[in-house]
């Protein structure tokens, strides 16, 4: 049987029934693995306790659950900002759509112009669009 | 065309978004600033009349078909004194006219600061960007001109893999940004051209992701930075 140690070893649980570690062999293959003791007496589990001792478990659960909580934290963030390009990216093309539109594009009404630049949501660059092709097209037919 | 000396630079190639934003953010500058000569560089297919509606000139002939095709622009301007403008910037403040009364110290370019903060890639082992090059301010003279083209030039080594440099102090992941290519010609050769940063660099340059404490005056120009 090849050679293998035990690394990394922390509590599953706050029972403190099962520990999940690493197996590294010799063969450089490593095994992640979930120890409980048994009534006949698991030797995994028995080495393991008498290697690191319940502090140092004990020690290694809390490391492991704040770095876990610290990842859990920077995926959301990322997923967050992720959301946030997405619609502001959704947005900006909305107003470059609008300003495609001939009657946005050559009007001299700077003021609705820059409303719908500022404009924070799809909706609110639909109805100032909206409102700029129909006071312009008004003009044209009164003019 | 009208000879102006000083003026506005849009680049709109490889895909008709950049044009669309591009017209964007100039129409923006015609409303603020409706003085303001500006100039396209675009794709020879994109050009219709309506674009000289908003572009003073507007220049298709020879314009590659690429990413960076502002590097190779950037030295055909047709003004003494350029501003470039990055196709997803937009115009909020009349202050605009005033920029060309930013230069100072005899600069060859003026140029913001980037926010390592909201930056992609700022810091690495052998240095740091520390210039924001969606926005700047050039004078036309053979010194700048030089650095112009060999920006292009070294670009399009870097780009092609041609050129390869010690990934130790300059990582890989370097590779596709033409931040990096200035820093190195700035950095590394003797074509490097005389820079300062606007002063409130901010509002000259704002990026979308920027906090909104890094001005106390109006925002001048937007930037959305739009992915590509």
């Amino acid at each position: 049987m090849t050679n293998r140690t035990i690394k990394h070893p922390f509590w599953a649980d706050e029972t403190k029934t099962k520990i999940v570690c690493q197996f590294h062999y010799d063969s450089g293959e490593v095994l992640e693995a979930s120890v409980m003791d048994t009534e006949d007496g698991n030797p995994d589990w028995a080495e393991i306790i008498e290697t690191f001792g319940m502090e140092e478990l004990d020690a290694a659960t809390e490391k492991f659950a704040s770095e876990r909580k610290r990842h859990k934290e920077i995926e959301e963030a990322q997923k967050k900002e992720a959301v946030e390009v997405d619609m502001a990216g959704a947005l900006f093309n909305a107003k470059l759509e609008a300003f495609e539109i001939e009657e946005v594009k050559s009007s001299k009404d700077r003021v609705l112009k820059s409303r719908i630049r500022k404009a924070k949501n799809i909706m609110e660059v639909m109805v100032l669009t909206s409102a700029l092709v129909t006071k312009e097209m008004n003009n044209g037919e009164s003019e | 065309m009208e000879k102006a000396n000083k003026g506005f630079l849009y680049v709109a190639t490889v895909n008709k978004k950049f044009l669309a934003g591009a017209l964007y953010s100039a129409i923006s500058l015609k409303d603020y600033y409706p003085e303001a000569h500006i100039t396209l560089f675009t794709d020879k297919r994109w050009v219709t009349d309506d674009l000289y509606d908003i572009f003073d000139n507007v220049v298709y002939e020879d314009v590659p078909d690429n990413i960076r095709a502002k590097l190779w622009a950037l030295s055909k301007t047709p003004y003494k004194n350029t501003v470039y403008l990055d196709s997803d910037t937009e115009i909020q403040h009349e202050d605009i006219h005033l920029l060309f009364d930013q230069y100072k110290n005899n600069a060859d370019i003026m140029i913001t600061k980037i926010r390592p903060y909201s930056g992609k890639i700022s810091e690495f082992p052998g240095g740091n960007l520390t210039d924001h090059c969606g926005m700047f301010m050039y004078k036309k003279n053979k010194r700048t001109m030089a650095f112009m083209k060999e920006w292009y030039d070294l670009y399009l080594k870097q780009a092609s893999g041609e050129w390869q440099w010690d990934t130790d102090l300059y990582p890989e992941k370097l590779r596709p940004w033409d931040q990096w290519t200035y820093w190195w010609i700035q950095n590394k050769t003797d074509l490097k051209i005389k820079r300062e940063f606007l002063d409130d660099d901010a509002r000259w340059n704002f990026i979308n992701t920027y906090r909104e404490d890094e001005t106390d005056k109006p925002i001048v120009v937007y930037h959305h930075t739009i992915r590509t």
